[in-house]
Formats: structure tokens, C-alpha cells, sequence
């Protein structure tokens, strides 16, 4: 096997040393020169720059308001703003109450049932532009058609749902003027199930595109090796496609776990209001002023996150090479 | 002023009028900005008083930003500001939560003046983020209503000392204000009479089962278990001594009763936004909800029978004002600004929205105006201050006036103000409680 | 290649490939089913409200597109009249800047992460803080800094670090997935033949991550244009679109937003028309070019 971890001596290839430059023009290539070949013979250090910009920017704009937040879940908070008496008061307040856990639980219900939805959703859809579709003109096209919507604000689009699928929306209309149904459809709107079914749409592009891009990178003669032997296309997909898409499962289901996890909007414009989500909490106490109470709700929810997170990247880890 | 001269001032302020209009970009009488010109005069002796049309006032250096609801932060009003004082003034909307939760973060620096809800306004108070107002400089003031000056005016309340607890720094010497009243109202129950085929007169029906599945109600913890409190209490089901301002045990009855009906499938939809209650009560996807007056003056105009309720509990009762912020380096802008909003222009075109003006400086611009009555009988002050055609809530459809009747007939009926209740703690709890039941 | 033609047998079986595509459609009407709504309502007459019936037809709420803060005789007192197009604008500006620096740095921090360092571990988390440090906290918890600093608050210069914030965890994860079981065979080549590290990077690698690019820039701009919960308290005065949309709906809904959506999307069809025509004629191109010469195409 090739051992990439050291750097290879570069062949030297003769050439015509470059004109006499001015001075200064020297000294910054010999210094831009230098420095490369430095990097080239430390990768571990060309390692650390490479994520040092990006690391320093979600340190700042991440980092210290997450320190900050830690920090308020301790405190108190006064009648307009934040006292700093250390308590676990907050924690224990939230914790303790039976109304969290039936929330908590009741979110990661809505999220694990998004993503089986959005999985099943979106796996015949990317197949379908992997292998059905074929010009590569179409497949960019059908794609990024699955992105435009998004490109309207989710507000708008969810403000829709009414003439949609409203007493008198459009479905209930048409339903009605069809015969198959005798009244107005309620479930459409303002329940769990609608709730569902928005957050499905939402987040079924999230799956979509890096399913796509997994299957892409889907040998076709594995595939033909597959057929030649005799697989049926469904034990193709369970044994072939599955296990070779699994980075892109990992990643479209990363995608949608976390979105799911801080989701509290559709729940709210959708589904009625009625069965609130974790993330909601936070804005709930915001309206309050109670900011100390919030940031233990968001510390938890943080903390949530984190543990599913790292538990998904368990059972396949993304960053394997 | 003589007989002559107020001929001539009539004469004028049509005139004037459509000028106003076009130079605000409206065509003919049918814009809603055309109050009138009240006789406009030639000397003004304050920037903010008001400028015939057509006239601008150079440009000065002093600028105005606002922040508030959308309700209040008007391009058009800011544009009238600049016209008449040549302050440069810019507004953000924004819902009350970011703009109260930006300004105690520190974005008060940005801002000089807020327009806000006066229960929020405690917390920016005790923060002491904002300037207090002395009350000489708010020239209109000489015409405040009785609600905002006497203790003993209709619609105050003497267990809280709502309104005038809020807007003073003192009470007693009313010398400095801590919010100046900008406009004010009170709530009650919005609902398609059409669907319901009879009058709504009490709180109750919002939690009758007999419109089960067809009700909505605001996604407000402070303010939904009040009404029902109010209600709960008048009709002797509960033992609540301030529906305003519970303690626990009260708040658990309450929230219990709301949690049982939510179980029963008594809510549709629990609505957020102005706009989603427009939704919904146009639609017919629910038939009532504790609704805001201009929901209900929104819906009827997409032709849709909907009236706003006379409730026998009473009204639960709120006003908006201006505060100005701390280290304001525009503090002569934001007092013109406070005198512009109570100088009458600003009052009279808030009210085709139902709202009141704190001064009755509004009203020779609302006597001059028929925008609202159809027919054009009723000019705007008899529609919306005197009710219309008779002083009492209107009955059946079609009506001719304000559905629920005159400003002194509505005053007498307030259930209670909507101050931040003490445990307002307890209150979020609760209702996160009902909301996940 | 005699063996794609039982692959493609085995799906193009008569009956299954019409259902896929049948399948995608479906998929496809869902996305756009409110678009249908939305075209139709946005002609909406001046009295009607955003729901069915149509009270009338008329342009109206596309002139008020175009003319913010003008009245109409059918305005009324509570109306918004923000100004969409300069919001959306900025959003799109915003939305640019932020998709080219969280490609930027999302790609570098990728290749550092394929070779390992130590700690690697520690920095891919804080990286997902960026996505699951709910949004409203970070807007609250920057804010108070922003204070602190003195810092004047501006949807360009305090609103693209938030921005790049939520969108360079996305785009981390998708190059991470692209190098997943990444085939090293053809930079291992260019090694050996005795390129350096950048030169590889620069002719072999990345030519072969354009895919990911591309999606990254694609991620990276639609979560931006859509951001509203971290930008809530630190964007300033001048709002972007999502934050102005949010402001309208607390005010009224009126059919302006149906016709700002409407607009934006055929936009956005015609900027992917333009870009399917740009790629056909690349394709073109690029086809005479391996025509002209004698390679055959490569074995992947």
C-alpha cells in the first residue's frame, strides 16, 4: 500500500532558471517558495492551517455564545435581564417537570419518524435520477428544480397551507366536488399528521441530494455484476445500494436529525400549536425575560443534539477515509 | 378664530386635502392617509405641528429611529415626521419579543425611541434603559383623555393602577412619563356571525363545547389564561380575586379547566400572528377567537360577515406607547416625535383599526373624514368614538357603526387591563403544560 | 460496454421505469403544489384577502412589489409596505458571500480532516455546534457580545459571520461525505509521478470534488437566503428577507408575499435555464474536444 504519510522527493525536472526579478519581487516568491516547501514536508502543520481559519470562526461566532449561554444557565434571571447568583435552580426547575421529558420525548418521536419518513421518501427519488433519468442535462435539472422552492422564505410557503389544505382549500374542494369524501377533511391542517407531512417536504432535499451524490459514486460494474448474477432489484438495493450509500445516508440523516431537533416553526404555523417541540421552549421563555432559563433549555437541547449526533456517527462514521 | 376665517379653512382643507394625497402618492379621496387638513395653518410654532401639503421643512441634523410593530412603524408616518420637522427618521419592524429582547441586550444604543406594549415597558424601566419625559413637552397633553390623568376615570382600574401606574413616573404629580401613551383599546371576541347564526355576548363561548373544533385562541401565555380567568370568575367557577395577576393556585384552576377543553378537542388552532387570525377567521377554518380589532375590520373587508363581540364579562383592555431610550444623542427628535404621534394626524389614522388616541386632538382630523361608513352617514369620529348610529353593541347584521358601541360605552365594560403578572414564571410553565397536554 | 445493457434492462423493464419517473414527478408536484396556489392567489383582486376565493384579478400586489411605500385606494392603515426587492437583494448578496467563504473554508478544513491531526476529533464537533446550538440562543448570546464590543450591528458586516456560522457545518459534512471511501488511486499517481501536494490538489483533486463544490455552494446559498433565527437580534435596521417576511405576517398576510415567491421562483428557473444552457454548450465543447483526440474515455 502506498504510505501517503510521508512526503514524497519530488523528481527534478531541469528547467531555465526564471529572469532577474527586482529585489523585492525576489524575496516574497523565495519566502511564498520556502514556505510551501515547509508545508510540503510538514503536513501535519499544513493540516492545521488548512482548518484553523474556519475553526477560529466558529470559535468566535459559536463558541464564546455557547460559553455565554453555559454560563446564563446558572444564573438567575431578574426581571429584565440576567443576575449572576450561581444556582442550578434553572436545571432543576426544567428537569425535574414532567411537561420536558413529554415534550422531549415527544420530539425526538416527531424527529425519528421525519427521518424513516424522508428516508423512505427519498431513496426511490434519487435512484430514480441516478439510474432512470439519463441525460446528465436532466439530472442536474431535476435537482436542482428540488432545490428551487427552497429558495422562496419557508414562511411564504407555509402561509400556502391554508388555501392548500384548509376547510375550503383546494384538496378539500376537489375532494369534495369528486365525491370522495362527504366532509371537509380536518386532519389536513393544524394536526400532528400535517405537521408530518410539512416537515417531510422540507426536509426530503436534504436526503435527496446526498443520496444522489452517494450513488454516484457507485461503481456500474458492481451493479452490472449484481444483475449478472442474478439479483432481483430489491436485493440489489438492500445488499448493493444501501451499504455503498451509506455516507450519504449518514450525511442527509445527520442533516435532518439536527434541523429536526430545532425545529419548533412548522410545529407552530402547521400543526396547530398544539403539541409543542423542544426547541420551542426557549422562545417561550424569551417572551418572559426569563434568558437564564432559556439558556438551560438550550444548554440541554445542545447537549441532546450532541449525544444523538455522536451516537449516529457510531454506527457508521462519517469522517473515515 | 372668526366665523370667516373657518369658512375659508373648510374650504381649504379639501383642497389641501387632495394635495396631501398626491403628494403622499394617492389618487383622489379613496387613500386612507386623506383625514383632512383641519385648517392648516400658515405659522406653526412646534416642527411637528401640522405643514400644508406640498411643503417640506429643510432637512436637519438630528435623526429619528424607532422601533416597534407594525401597527405603529409606518413608512408613511415616518415620511409625514420627516416632511414636517426635517428630522431624517428610519423604522424597524419587528414582533415584540426580538424588539424588546434586542433593545435589554444593548441594541438600545441603536435606537432612540421604541414603540412598544406598556406590560413590556416595566422590564425596560427597571432596566433603566430609558429616559423619563416631562410632561411640558408634550404639548398635546393638554388634551389628554381622563383614562391617562384621572384615577377616577372610566376604565381604570384601582387594583392595579393600570393605565396610570404605567405611564408615570409618579402617579400622584403625573410630572414625568415613563411611557407616553400612543394608542390604546380593548379586546374581546372576533367571530363569524354568518357561521354561528347568533350574536357571541360572553367570554364563555370560546370554551363552549357546542363550538368544539371550531375555535381559536392566541398563543399568548400571559394573556389567554386571563380572559379565561376573567370569565371563570364572573360566572363564579372559579375563586380568582385579579383575573390580571394570579397566584399559583388560581393559575392551576384555570390552566386545568383550559387543559380539559383542550383535551375534549375544544381549540382548532392556536394562532400566533395577526396575520394567521386573519387566515383563519376569513377562511372559515375556525369560527371565534379572542382576536384583535382590526382582525376582525380586515376580515370584513374581504366581504366576510364577521363581528367583534360585546362580552358581558368585559373588555381586557392594553395601550401602546412611546419610550425613549437612555443616552439618546436625538432627544429633541424623539419628543418632537412624541409630540407628532399625539398631535391628532397620527391618532386619527390609526383609528379605522379600532385603536383610540390618549389625546382628543384626533378628532377635528376624524370629523372631517367619511372613509369608513359605506353609506357615508357617519363621519369617522361618530363611527368609531361614538359608535355610529347609536352608542350600543350592535346586534344581527348588517350594522351601521362599530360593532361594539361607543368609546364610554366600551370603557365602562373593561374586565381587566393587561399588565405582566407577578409570576409571570409560573404563567410560561403552566402554559407549556396546557400547550403539550 | 457490453455490460451496462443488462443493468439497464433490469430497470428499464417496461413497467418500472415509467413508475420511478412517475414517482419523481410526484415528488416533484409536491414541492411545487404551493408555488401552483401561490401563482394563482398572487393575482389575487385588491380586496381579497390570501386564501380562495379570488375577489378579482388584478396585478396589484406585484405593483406593490415595485413601488413600496406607495398607497393605493384600497390600502389601509395597518398595511405593510416594506421594501421585499431590497431585502431580497440583500439576502441574495449575503447569501453569495456566504456560500463562497463556507465552501472556502469548509473544503480546507475537509482536506486537513482527511489527513488527521490530533484533536481532530474535538474540532469536527465544535464545527456541528454551528448547527446545533438552537438558533434564537446564539442570536441572543452574540448579540449581548456585539454590545459589549461596541460593535454596530449590520446585516453585512454582523450578519455574514452568523451566516457562514450556520452554513459551514453543512458544507463540511458534504465534503466529508464526498471523501468517504474516496478512490486515492489517481492523486496517488500524481504523487508518484512527483507532483507536490498543492499541484495534486490543484489539477486532480479538485477538478474531481467539483461535484461537491457544487453542491457545498448550492447548500451553502439556499440556507443562507432562508436564515432567520440566528440573524433575529443582530442584523441592525436594514432586514433581510426572511426577517421582513416574518415582520409582514405579524402585521398582515397579504398576497404581495404570494407575488415576491412567485417572481423569485421564475427567477430561479430562469438562472437554472441559463445555467442547463451554459452546461449543454460545455458539454458540446468538451465533447468535440475528446473527439478530436484519440483518447478513450477514462475506466470510471
Amino acid at each position: 500500500m502506498l504510505d501517503r504519510s510521508k512526503p514524497r522527493a519530488p523528481m527534478r525536472q531541469t528547467h531555465t532558471p526564471p529572469a532577474k526579478a527586482p529585489a523585492l519581487e525576489v524575496s516574497t516568491t523565495l519566502v511564498v517558495r520556502r514556505g510551501v516547501a515547509f508545508l510540503e514536508r510538514h503536513p501535519g502543520v499544513a493540516s492545521l492551517l488548512l482548518v484553523l481559519p474556519g475553526t477560529i470562526w466558529m470559535m468566535l461566532f459559536v463558541g464564546i455564545p455557547l460559553a455565554s449561554i453555559v454560563l446564563f444557565s446558572f444564573w438567575r434571571s431578574g426581571f429584565a435581564g440576567l443576575v449572576p447568583d450561581y444556582n442550578v435552580e434553572n436545571y432543576a426547575a426544567l428537569l425535574g417537570g414532567r411537561t420536558f421529558w413529554r415534550i422531549t420525548f415527544w420530539t425526538y418521536e416527531v424527529v425519528i419518524i421525519a427521518l424513516a419518513g424522508v428516508i423512505v421518501l427519498a431513496y426511490p427519488a434519487a435512484y430514480a435520477i441516478w439510474r432512470v433519468v439519463r441525460d446528465d442535462r436532466w439530472k442536474t435539472a431535476v435537482l436542482l428544480l428540488c432545490v428551487v422552492p427552497f429558495w422562496t422564505s419557508y414562511l411564504t410557503r407555509t402561509i400556502t397551507w391554508l388555501p392548500m389544505f384548509g376547510r375550503e382549500g383546494v384538496v378539500n374542494r376537489v375532494l369534495l366536488a369528486l365525491g370522495v369524501i362527504g366532509e371537509p377533511l380536518e386532519i389536513l391542517l393544524y394536526t400532528p399528521y400535517s405537521m408530518m407531512w410539512g416537515l417531510w417536504s422540507l426536509y426530503i432535499v436534504f436526503m435527496i441530494g446526498p443520496l444522489y451524490h452517494s450513488m454516484t459514486k457507485i461503481d456500474e460494474d458492481v451493479m452490472s455484476a449484481a444483475a449478472m448474477l442474478g439479483a432481483t432489484p430489491l436485493r440489489t438495493f438492500f445488499h448493493v445500494v444501501l451499504p455503498l450509500t451509506r455516507p450519504g445516508l449518514m450525511a442527509g440523516s445527520l442533516f435532518v436529525m439536527v434541523l429536526g431537533l430545532g425545529e419548533f416553526f412548522t410545529e407552530r404555523v402547521i400543526g396547530g400549536a398544539q403539541n409543542p417541540m423542544l426547541a420551542g421552549l426557549i422562545l417561550r421563555q424569551i417572551d418572559i425575560f426569563q434568558w437564564a432559563s432559556a439558556s438551560a433549555i438550550a444548554v440541554t437541547l445542545t447537549v441532546l443534539t450532541l449525544v444523538t449526533v455522536s451516537a449516529m456517527l457510531r454506527l457508521f462514521d462519517l469522517r473515515k477515509v | 378664530m372668526s366665523d370667516e376665517e373657518t369658512q375659508v379653512s373648510r374650504r381649504e382643507f379639501v383642497h389641501t386635502g387632495l394635495q396631501l394625497g398626491a403628494a403622499l402618492g394617492v389618487s383622489g379621496l379613496g387613500g386612507l392617509t386623506i383625514v383632512g387638513e383641519a385648517g392648516a395653518q400658515t405659522k406653526r410654532q412646534y416642527p411637528w405641528e401640522s405643514l400644508p401639503a406640498g411643503e417640506t421643512v429643510p432637512p436637519t441634523k438630528l435623526q429619528l429611529r424607532t422601533i416597534g410593530l407594525g401597527v405603529s412603524v409606518q413608512d408613511r408616518f415616518l415620511r409625514e415626521f420627516e416632511r414636517r420637522t426635517g428630522h431624517k427618521a428610519t423604522g424597524k419592524v419587528t414582533g415584540l419579543t426580538p424588539m424588546i429582547t434586542e433593545w435589554l441586550a444593548g441594541g438600545y444604543r441603536n435606537y432612540d425611541t421604541n414603540e412598544t406594549n406598556a406590560n413590556r415597558n416595566a422590564a425596560l424601566w427597571s432596566a433603566k434603559l430609558l429616559q423619563p419625559i416631562p410632561v411640558d413637552k408634550v404639548v398635546p397633553w393638554k388634551s389628554a383623555r381622563d383614562l391617562f390623568t384621572n384615577p377616577k376615570a372610566l376604565g381604570h382600574d384601582e387594583v392595579s393602577g393600570w393605565p396610570l401606574v404605567e405611564i408615570w413616573v409618579n402617579p400622584k404629580t403625573q410630572q414625568e412619563f415613563k411611557l407616553v401613551p400612543q394608542f390604546f383599546n380593548c379586546d374581546s371576541i372576533g367571530y363569524r356571525y354568518d357561521l354561528l347564526k347568533e350574536d357571541v355576548t360572553s367570554w364563555g363561548s370560546l370554551v363552549d363545547p357546542k363550538y368544539k373544533g371550531k375555535v381559536g385562541i392566541l398563543n399568548d401565555s400571559l394573556l389567554t389564561p386571563g380572559w379565561c380567568a376573567g370569565y371563570m370568575k364572573k360566572n363564579n367557577l372559579a375563586q380568582i380575586k385579579r383575573s390580571d395577576n394570579m397566584t399559583r393556585k388560581e393559575l392551576d384552576t384555570v390552566i386545568d379547566f383550559l387543559i380539559k377543553r383542550k383535551r375534549e378537542g375544544q381549540f382548532r388552532a392556536i394562532w400566533e400572528d395577526y396575520g394567521q387570525c386573519v387566515n383563519m377567521l376569513a377562511s372559515g377554518e375556525i369560527w371565534l377567537a379572542d382576536s384583535w380589532n382590526p382582525v376582525v375590520e380586515d376580515v370584513k373587508k374581504q366581504g366576510v360577515v364577521c363581528k367583534y363581540a360585546f362580552p358581558k364579562e368585559g373588555f381586557t383592555a392594553w395601550f401602546h406607547g412611546v419610550a425613549v431610550a437612555k443616552d439618546t444623542p436625538n432627544l429633541q427628535a424623539a419628543i418632537d416625535y412624541v409630540n407628532f404621534c399625539l398631535e391628532g394626524w397620527w391618532g386619527a389614522q390609526v383609528a379605522p383599526q379600532g385603536y383610540y388616541s390618549p389625546t382628543t386632538t384626533c378628532e377635528t382630523y376624524l370629523k372631517a373624514s367619511k372613509r369608513t361608513d359605506p353609506q357615508g352617514r357617519f363621519n369617522d369620529y361618530e363611527w368609531w368614538y361614538l359608535g355610529g348610529e347609536n352608542e350600543e353593541p350592535k346586534k344581527g347584521w348588517p350594522i351601521r357603526g362599530r360593532d361594539t358601541g361607543s368609546f364610554r360605552k366600551r370603557w365602562s365594560n373593561v374586565m381587566h387591563w393587561m399588565v405582566w403578572p407577578d409570576d409571570a414564571d409560573y404563567y410560561a410553565k403552566r402554559w407549556n403544560d396546557f400547550l403539550s397536554a | 460496454m457490453t455490460a451496462r445493457a443488462p443493468v439497464i434492462a433490469s430497470v428499464a423493464r417496461p413497467l418500472i421505469r415509467p413508475l420511478y419517473l412517475a414517482y419523481l414527478g410526484f415528488i416533484l408536484a409536491v414541492l411545487y403544489f404551493p408555488f401552483v396556489v401561490m401563482t394563482i392567489l398572487s393575482f389575487q383582486g385588491p380586496r381579497g384577502g390570501h386564501t380562495f376565493p379570488l375577489r378579482g384579478v388584478s396585478t396589484i400586489w406585484y405593483w406593490k412589489l415595485f413601488n413600496p411605500g406607495k398607497l393605493t385606494p384600497y390600502s389601509d392603515v395597518g398595511e405593510f409596505l416594506g421594501d421585499y426587492l431590497a431585502s431580497l437583494q440583500r439576502s441574495v448578496v449575503l447569501a453569495v458571500i456566504t456560500m463562497l467563504i463556507s465552501t472556502a473554508l469548509a473544503l480546507m478544513a475537509a482536506q486537513a480532516f482527511r489527513r488527521g491531526f490530533k484533536g481532530s476529533g474535538l474540532v469536527f464537533y465544535l464545527w456541528l455546534l454551528g448547527i446545533i446550538v438552537p438558533g434564537i440562543t446564539v442570536s441572543l448570546g452574540l448579540s449581548l457580545w456585539f454590545r459589549r464590543m461596541d460593535l454596530p450591528l449590520h446585516w453585512l458586516t454582523t450578519g455574514l459571520p452568523v451566516h457562514v456560522m450556520w452554513t459551514l457545518p453543512f458544507s463540511l459534512i458534504i465534503f466529508l461525505m464526498f471523501f468517504n471511501r474516496f478512490d486515492t488511486s489517481l492523486e496517488d499517481a500524481a504523487l508518484i509521478l512527483g507532483a507536490t501536494r498543492w499541484k495534486t490538489f490543484r489539477h486532480v483533486t479538485l477538478p474531481l470534488m467539483q461535484p461537491a463544490i457544487l453542491t457545498s455552494l448550492l447548500f451553502a446559498f439556499t440556507l443562507s437566503l432562508d436564515e432567520f433565527q440566528r440573524s433575529l437580534l443582530i442584523t441592525g435596521t436594514d432586514q433581510t428577507l426572511p426577517l421582513m417576511v416574518m415582520a409582514s405576517v405579524t402585521t398582515r398576510i397579504t398576497p404581495t408575499l404570494y407575488a415576491l415567491g412567485t417572481l423569485t421562483t421564475l427567477l430561479s428557473f430562469a438562472v437554472v435555464g441559463a445555467y442547463l444552457a451554459l452546461l449543454t454548450y460545455s458539454l458540446r465543447k468538451s465533447r468535440r474536444l475528446v473527439e478530436g483526440s484519440s483518447n478513450p474515455r477514462g475506466s470510471r
